[in-house]
């Protein structure tokens, strides 16, 4: 489903200097995983989600969503591929601040094309109401908790049906209580099919997964294999 | 889209009023300076062109300026011997000549006809300035009882009008020529004389002359353009006139006509222009707070161009609004300012026909629409350039 080869990414500095965060990445999500990414601020986990998401070009490498290499993508393809296949959860919600909750869950469908309004607003209800928000729908962002904006950010994410859902410290920020019903309602969807890439520094989130990894010198890492070593080290 | 532009508006309302006044006031200047400037303009060709006559000449001891006499309703109850009239005819170069007779209306007269100040006494045996200015010239003489009324006189052919006491029926209403004229009436000049002699109140003006032996002003055509300087030095020599040399005063009013509407053209330009900067100003500092927001809506599955059009949609919504505000703002200026300029200048001003107000108000709503899409033309095209990740990371940090 995704595939990443090799991927390398930089970011330019003043006086032409580059920043390496990533220095060659290889990463296979199939239908339906659950996988996590773990490690410190700065080591290009961030970059990574947003790779995968189509919201940034790597620098060298490949990524390749259902057989086909983003990079030879046209724009209106990688936003559609934003729009129908990718459902994103930012770090912080970012919620749009002017629209109400209900607005907020429907925005990708009113940027989508070729799909009927209508019928997405009777999911945006369903899924209002599934996430506990159904008496916040006419709310603005500023007038929610913070637990509750990062459940409408995720009801937002899945409005168009999406493949697999990218989310950046989901739980960030929310109380351990708050933060486990974030992580119930996310591992419930991955129970439906869903697939699931979580990056998180919250170690008893990311053991959920199926499969961790930790970002390592611009790499990642199998948890299994960086634990292992650092036993080795230890002894 | 469309909703995304109108939760913007709507919610932002602090912004949106901001803007909106910048744009309302720089429209209401632009529609107040082109209609006073064309309402001027127009007031001066008609007028000009609709007084008929080279040289006015009026009784000495009138304390005015010559525009003055010659576009508005003054002077009112001041004479002259009426046998200067021969002695102006007999004038080399003279063409021909007409006398009128002015008078007052005591008060509000009743019946609708409550404008008019001035009732002007004309011969029709030798008129040729009331005829030119009717609409359907009368295929008769105009009989003692009868009136001709100016544009501005709120009575319409056929009613029936005091004035001093007496009725009269209006025959004519004369069309808008942006001078006193349109608030005055005219009606046969025996008529007039004997109304101002039959009136208590004008008794003290007649213990001298009779008002038969009196007249207002002479209207004089000449045989050629050239010699009306000449003309006015010989009218000059007349003992108690002042001879005013109308087409002189028409184009010196039009020079000093002209400074104050191009001071006005070029204040307005640069009201504009700080409007411009000020707008851009705006747009930008709003695309910088609303980075993250870019970023979002990219990231959901907004192309650029999405993201490009929803910000000049935004910014086109905002200046149509903004601009009907300020035409109507500039409308109701431009009353005051109007009456503000003709009462200090003697300006004569006559307001477009609807044809062309519509054409001004849809020039001015598009000179805004234009201004507004040009000041979010560069915000609107930094934000669609931006990669969606970076937006949000420089919106967060911002």
């Amino acid at each position: 489903m995704i595939q990443l080869k090799e991927v390398k990414h930089s970011y330019p500095r003043p006086g032409g200097e580059t920043l390496t965060v990533l220095t060659g990445v290889d990463l296979t999500l199939e239908q339906g995983d659950v996988v996590s990414i773990v490690g410190p601020s700065g080591g290009g986990k961030t970059t990574l989600l947003n790779i995968i998401g189509c919201l940034l070009k790597p620098t060298s490498g490949q990524v390749v969503i259902d057989g086909k290499p983003i990079q030879s993508m046209t724009e209106r393809e990688l936003a559609r591929l934003r729009n129908q296949k990718i459902g994103f959860i930012f770090q912080g919600s970012h919620l749009i601040p002017t629209l109400t909750v209900l607005e907020n869950i429907m925005l990708p469908v009113w940027l989508g094309a070729g799909i009927s309004a209508r019928s997405q607003q009777l999911r945006a209800r369903e899924l209002a109401r599934r996430f506990g928000l159904e008496d916040r729908l006419n709310h603005l962002p500023h007038e929610l908790s913070l637990g509750q904006r990062r459940r409408v950010a995720i009801a937002r994410a899945l409005i168009n049906r999406p493949a697999i859902l990218l989310a950046d410290e989901p739980t960030n920020d929310l109380d351990p209580p708050r933060a486990q019903q974030i992580a119930d309602i996310l591992f419930s969807l991955n129970q439906e099919g869903l697939t699931l890439l979580l990056v998180t520094h919250r170690w008893e989130l990311a053991q959920q997964a199926q499969r961790c990894y930790e970002t390592k010198d611009g790499q990642l890492q199998s948890v299994e294999v960086w634990q292992k070593e650092n036993i080795a080290e230890a002894d | 889209m469309f909703i995304l532009v109108l939760r913007n508006i709507q919610r932002r309302p602090f912004h949106t009023a901001l803007t909106v006044f910048i744009v309302a006031v720089a429209v209401a200047a632009l529609f107040a300076s082109i209609w006073l400037g064309q309402g001027l303009e127009r007031g001066l060709e008609l007028g000009a062109k609709r007084l008929g006559a080279d040289i006015v000449v009026l009784p000495e001891q009138i304390e005015a300026k010559p525009e003055q006499m010659l576009f508005t309703g003054f002077p009112l109850n001041i004479y002259m011997d009426k046998s200067l009239y021969k002695d102006i005819l007999a004038i080399p170069g003279v063409k021909q000549a007409t006398p009128q007779f002015f008078t007052r209306t005591a008060g509000a007269m009743c019946c609708g006809l409550v404008s008019a100040g001035r009732v002007v006494g004309f011969d029709p045996d030798t008129d040729f300035i009331v005829g030119p200015w009717m609409k359907v010239v009368l295929d008769r003489p105009l009989t003692k009882n009868e009136i001709i009324v100016g544009s501005e006189v709120q009575a319409r052919a056929g009613d029936d009008v005091l004035v001093r006491g007496e009725l009269f029926e209006v025959v004519e209403r004369l069309e808008p020529t942006g001078t006193g004229i349109d608030g005055s009436a005219f009606i046969l000049m025996a008529t007039a004389r004997r109304l101002a002699a039959e009136s208590p109140d004008l008794k003290h003006l007649w213990r001298e002359k009779s008002p038969d032996k009196l007249i207002s002003a002479v209207l004089v055509q000449v045989e050629s353009p050239d010699k009306v300087s000449s003309i006015v030095q010989d009218i000059s020599k007349l003992p108690g006139v002042n001879a005013v040399p109308a087409l002189q005063v028409v184009q010196e009013t039009r020079q000093r006509m002209r400074t104050v509407t191009v001071l006005l053209y070029a204040l307005t330009g640069v009201l504009w222009l700080v409007s411009l900067v000020s707008l851009l100003g705006r747009f930008v500092g709003l695309v910088v707070e609303r980075k993250t927001e870019i970023g979002i809506l990219r990231s959901l599955g907004a192309m650029r161009w999405s993201v490009f059009r929803l910000i000049l949609l935004e910014a086109g919504f905002l200046a149509l609004v903004s601009g009907l505000i300020g035409l109507v703002l500039g409308w109701f200026a431009s009353r005051y300012v109007v009456g503000w300029v003709t009462a200090g200048t003697n300006f004569p001003f006559l307001s477009l026909p609807f044809a062309d107000m519509s054409v001004l108000f849809l020039w001015c709503l598009l000179a805004a629409v234009v201004t507004v899409l040009l000041s979010a033309l560069f915000p609107a095209y930094y934000s669609a350039s931006l990669d969606p990740a970076r937006a949000i990371a420089q919106g967060e940090l911002e």
